[in-house]
């Protein structure tokens, strides 16, 4: 398979990353819904807020971290533009079952 | 369940608050995943390198766009309870001030007390007068705080409903359903106003389970608030339904859905019975066809862990005195008389019963000086024509030599936990 890469280009594409994973990380959906929790005491829907909270915070914290992980194996793959293609692939792969 | 002194402290404005952060926040994250989506690998990166990291930012991008879509649905879900909840609000203002006009004090529960300052009056019929205004005055803040309590808990239940299932979701949360039937997911939270609980609302489906939804049912109309503090609509959406085995409380935890040859309501909609239904069948093996053919005291006990008395041949009178007790009532047919000869007689004589069926005993009544049962058949109001070519009615209303022609075993439950 053909390795082609334009190191400007790869340089664009990690300050995308890089900001896109910046900019997730000031959403905190979680204060919304505490705020409809404090709106609704006594629901069923402000007690499940807490939980769903918390669940949304570790999911939009784990996509930026993986964000964050991409834009290093881009800025790797930039850096070491003429290695191995292959060796490079399997860097990939392995962010691929990251959780 | 939501209480009087809850609705009270609701506020619309929180609600309001909260839709607008969480629209801000999810065009947050909308615009870095577009930018994920767009920008994180160029077109001029070519190989194996490019095509696996092509592959990680259509998963991340994929996992964000399920986030933001879901979470969207709840954030317009909460933007109309706003409305609802302004509503509500304006109304229990209205109720509270209208008690406190009349000298009405309402709780935090929802109790209306009088505290009028007792008056003397010159008669009797006076003080009747007075005093019958004073109910009537009272009654109806009764309906109207019990009309705003259940309007509470329906915008409750419903946000609840809306809450994203799937995003950011481990999918380790797993439920029993049952085998046997292509599970249709429900369009919204069952009914649990006590207008569900109506006996006219039994509409049994095409499995044999007439012992359990004529208990359960029976149950349900003679104390509503028992199935409800029994059946709990979870976070994730599933239903948890506490059934009882010898006496002991087994949670049963079953998807929001049905079968569609199962028990729906009269309009063929689903009901509370069809998550008892499913949660049954889950419960005695796994499968639908395990809840087809048991007794109807079996159906009392697993619906409220409480033993049942049995009798016979019980008397019209006595039948009247139990349900006057608040005892739920089942009474079984007698056999099919076409089954073969019986030297005992104990074989449905009339074309309209169902043979080998269970009914709801609703009432005993007196008409026309004679006493007649009326009985609730699970097939439904409509009723329905059975194998034999019959029509078999869905309300029965039977004299005591008819009741007792064609019908055998009165299983009666007791209200209270003995």
């Amino acid at each position: 398979m053909t390795f082609a890469l334009v190191p400007s280009d790869m340089t664009s594409a990690s300050a995308a990353i890089s900001d896109a994973s910046s900019e997730a990380r000031t959403a905190h959906g979680a204060d919304a819904l505490a705020t409809l929790a404090a709106a609704l005491p006594g629901s069923s829907t402000a007690a499940y807020m807490p939980e769903l909270g918390g669940l949304w915070e570790d999911g939009v914290t784990g996509w930026c971290d993986q964000l964050d992980h991409f834009r290093d194996s881009i800025d790797a793959t930039s850096q070491g533009g003429t290695s191995a293609d292959d060796g490079v692939g399997g860097l990939f792969g392995r962010l691929l079952g990251t959780p | 369940m939501v209480t009087y002194a809850d609705v009270r402290r609701w506020d619309p404005a929180g609600l309001a608050a909260a839709s607008t952060d969480l629209k801000s926040d999810l065009k947050t994250l909308e615009k870095a995943n577009d930018e994920l989506e767009t920008q994180a690998v160029p077109d001029s990166f070519l190989g194996l390198a490019a095509f696996s990291a092509r592959a990680l930012q259509s998963t991340l991008v994929s996992r964000m766009s399920t986030h933001v879509e879901q979470a969207t649905s709840f954030e317009k879900a909460i933007y109309s309870a706003r409305a609802r909840v302004a509503v509500l609000k304006r109304d229990v203002e209205s109720i509270d001030s209208d008690a406190r006009a009349n000298e009405f004090e309402i709780g935090g529960d929802g109790t209306v007390t009088d505290a009028s300052t007792p008056l003397e009056f010159t008669s009797i019929p006076a003080a009747e007068a007075h005093m019958d205004q004073r109910v009537t005055l009272r009654d109806a803040l009764v309906e109207r705080v019990e009309r705003a309590l259940e309007r509470a808990n329906e915008i409750d239940q419903e946000l609840l409903w809306a809450v994203p299932r799937e995003s950011f979701s481990d999918g380790e949360d797993e439920v029993d359903d049952p085998a046997g039937g292509e599970h249709e997911r429900l369009d919204g939270p069952v009914d649990l106003s006590d207008d569900a609980f109506d006996l006219s609302q039994i509409n049994q489906g095409d499995i044999g389970d007439c012992w359990l939804l004529a208990s359960a049912a029976s149950v349900g109309a003679n104390d509503p608030d028992f199935i409800r503090d029994h059946i709990r609509h979870n976070p994730d959406g599933s239903y948890t339904v506490t059934l009882y085995e010898d006496g002991r409380p087994v949670d049963i935890r079953v998807d929001a859905s049905t079968i569609p040859y199962g028990v729906t309501g009269r309009d063929d909609q689903p009901t509370w019975l069809s998550i008892y239904e499913k949660a049954a069948a889950s419960h005695m093996g796994g499968d639908y066809d395990d809840i087809a053919f048991d007794r109807v005291s079996r159906g009392f006990e697993m619906v409220t862990g409480r033993d049942t008395d049995g009798d016979e041949d019980r008397g019209l009178d006595d039948i009247r005195r139990d349900l006057d007790a608040g005892r739920s009532l089942v009474v079984s047919t007698e056999d099919d008389s076409k089954a073969g000869w019986n030297p005992f007689d104990t074989a449905v004589d009339d074309d309209n019963v169902v043979p080998n069926h269970a009914y709801v005993i609703e009432s005993v009544i007196e008409r026309d000086g004679e006493t007649i049962i009326r009985l609730v058949n699970p097939w439904g109001p409509d009723g329905g024509t059975a194998s034999d070519g019959h029509f078999k009615d869905g309300v029965l209303e039977l004299t005591e030599a008819e009741f007792h022609q064609n019908f055998d075993e009165t299983t009666s439950l007791p209200r209270k936990k003995r």
